[in-house]
């Protein structure tokens, strides 16, 4: 489903050289239907990878290889078809503020042109799943941050993505609201959803007991399989 | 651009005016300025080559015969001249017509000085072709033919009008089509800064549309919309205004200087209209279209 293969990122301006690498030599693969963390300090260089699947940066050296595509020959025009197989969320939720949460799930299903009635039935769907229900009219600056990210991961969801990408999604939660994103997260991998979250909170990680993959000044210092990981 | 797309782009084209009302209204007020200083240029342009082609056809070249001439010599003389390309028009005037007609304009009111000449016709021996061109420009070249023909005694053609004529319409000309160009640009750099601070208002937004998936139709189509419809705006203002203008001047100069009207030959207001507003028209959608495309896919790589 991923496929980093000897990849390094070096940000434009500063030098390979002088060991100013985000990812250096960097290779791992995901398979489909995978729940991955992907832990590390700050700087370590898990948001690089993100953007590196979302092909929001170009990978310096390597190939990075998303559902078959190899990202490096995918022209700009084609990266939306890829995007909309993927449903992102983020630490800060990401929200179109001028719209309601109604609106703002279904604004992913609308931009891939799906017809009206199954927008309408599956935001319905995906709100009452994510337990906001009774909020579809109220804009972004009206939630709670737990419910802000609800809302996200609804729209993640939307159209029923092979990949979640989730970068800290947890990062502005209370224990409570983190928690639920997480469950929530695993409950649509049980549906064969390929899930990826970045994240430095250990907590979770040693609830959920998934593959772990660990990055420290970009380089992986282990990848372990379910019930592998110790702390 | 599906019909959804083009929906939506239109419906937040118009939410990013309606958010940018300063930058917009800014945008609008100086495209106003600038199609309104260009309607100007072009009524000044439109109307002096109207003023000019007036003249240009009331110049016309007169080509004399020697005395001896048959009237077979000059029937040839008449059928070589029409058959050039660059003639407009050519008429035959015998001596009585051509004393007729300076009596006409000279002695109008003095009949008794006419009848003093009697039976005599002073402008005896000038039979004529007077002939109009179809560009002025070749009046020259033309006159050095006439005058080579044989039979032809001479030609008389207003050269030096005709020069200042020609000089002033492509000084005008030019003059006006540089300040046209220069306003152009201005214009679209105008449109482009606005649309820069759209983007910029919005880059959150669109970095949002990108991680969904937003196609390049939803993402930039909004700001297409945007700068088109300030440049339609920025177009209908002025060409309301000169309609106004326009009507308040010809109808000045037909009642308050009715001395310049005779020479001061102004089109008439819908047939400037006729020009002027298509082209103000596309030139505000050009002008909206090319500043906002152009900024898009320099600001904003998907």
């Amino acid at each position: 489903m991923v496929n980093f293969d000897h990849v390094t990122m070096v940000y434009p301006g500063s030098n390979k050289l002088l060991d100013n690498k985000a990812l250096d030599d960097v290779s791992f693969r995901i398979r489909p239907g995978e729940f991955v963390f992907v832990v590390g300090a700050s700087g370590s260089g898990k948001s690089t990878l993100i953007k590196l699947i979302l092909k929001e940066l170009t990978a310096t050296e390597g190939t990075v290889t998303v559902m078959n595509n190899d990202l490096s020959t995918v022209r700009a025009k084609g990266m939306p078809l890829i995007r909309r197989q993927m449903g992102v969320v983020f630490q800060d939720f990401r929200l179109l503020k001028d719209k309601n949460v109604y609106e703002n799930v279904a604004f992913a299903m609308q931009i891939v042109e799906a017809p009206k009635k199954e927008i309408d039935i599956r935001v319905h769907e995906l709100l009452s799943m994510v337990g906001l229900g009774n909020k579809e009219s109220s804009y972004p600056d009206e939630l709670s941050g737990g419910e802000q990210q609800r809302v996200a991961l609804a729209r993640a969801m939307a159209n029923r993505p092979k990949i979640i990408l989730a970068d800290e999604p947890t990062g502005n939660l209370d224990v409570k609201n983190a928690n639920d994103i997480m469950r929530m997260l695993e409950r649509e991998n049980s549906r064969g959803t390929t899930v990826i979250v970045v994240t430095h909170n250990l907590d979770i990680v040693r609830d959920m007991n998934k593959r772990v993959i660990t990055i420290n000044h970009g380089i992986i210092t282990s990848d372990k399989g379910e019930g592998e990981y110790e702390f | 651009m599906s019909f959804r797309a083009f929906r939506y782009s239109l419906k937040q084209g118009f939410i990013n005016i309606r958010r940018n009302k300063i930058f917009t209204l800014a945008s609008i007020g100086t495209m106003v300025a600038c199609l309104f200083m260009l309607g100007v240029f072009l009524t000044i342009l439109i109307n002096f080559n109207h003023i000019v082609s007036s003249a240009e056809s009331t110049i016309t070249i007169s080509v004399y015969f020697n005395k001896d001439a048959t009237a077979e010599q000059i029937a040839e003389i008449g059928k070589n001249i029409k058959a050039r390309d660059e003639v407009d028009t050519v008429e035959y005037r015998t001596a009585e017509q051509a004393w007729q007609m300076f009596s006409d304009e000279y002695y109008s009111g003095n009949e008794d000085l006419i009848s003093s000449f009697g039976d005599d016709n002073p402008l005896g021996d000038s039979d004529s072709y007077l002939v109009t061109l179809k560009d002025i420009d070749n009046q020259e070249e033309f006159s050095a033919y006439l005058k080579n023909i044989t039979g032809v005694r001479a030609v008389n053609s207003p050269e030096a009008t005709m020069k200042s004529l020609s000089r002033l319409n492509q000084i005008i000309s030019v003059t006006s089509i540089s300040l046209i160009v220069i306003l152009f640009l201005v214009s679209i750099f105008l449109i482009s800064n606005t649309i820069v601070v759209a983007i910029s208002v919005r880059r959150e937004e669109i970095a949002i549309m990108r991680y969904i998936g937003a196609g390049n139709s939803y993402i930039r189509g909004p700001f297409v919309v945007e700068g088109v419809t300030i440049g339609l705006i920025g177009a209908l203002i002025p060409i309301g205004l000169l309609y106004g203008l326009y009507v308040l001047f010809t109808k000045y100069v037909s009642e308050d200087l009715s001395g310049m009207a005779s020479w001061l030959k102004l089109m008439p207001v819908n047939d400037v209209f006729l020009y002027l507003a298509p082209i103000c028209i596309v030139l505000g959608i050009g002008i909206g279209l090319i500043g906002s495309v152009s900024t898009v896919r320099k600001h904003l790589k998907l």
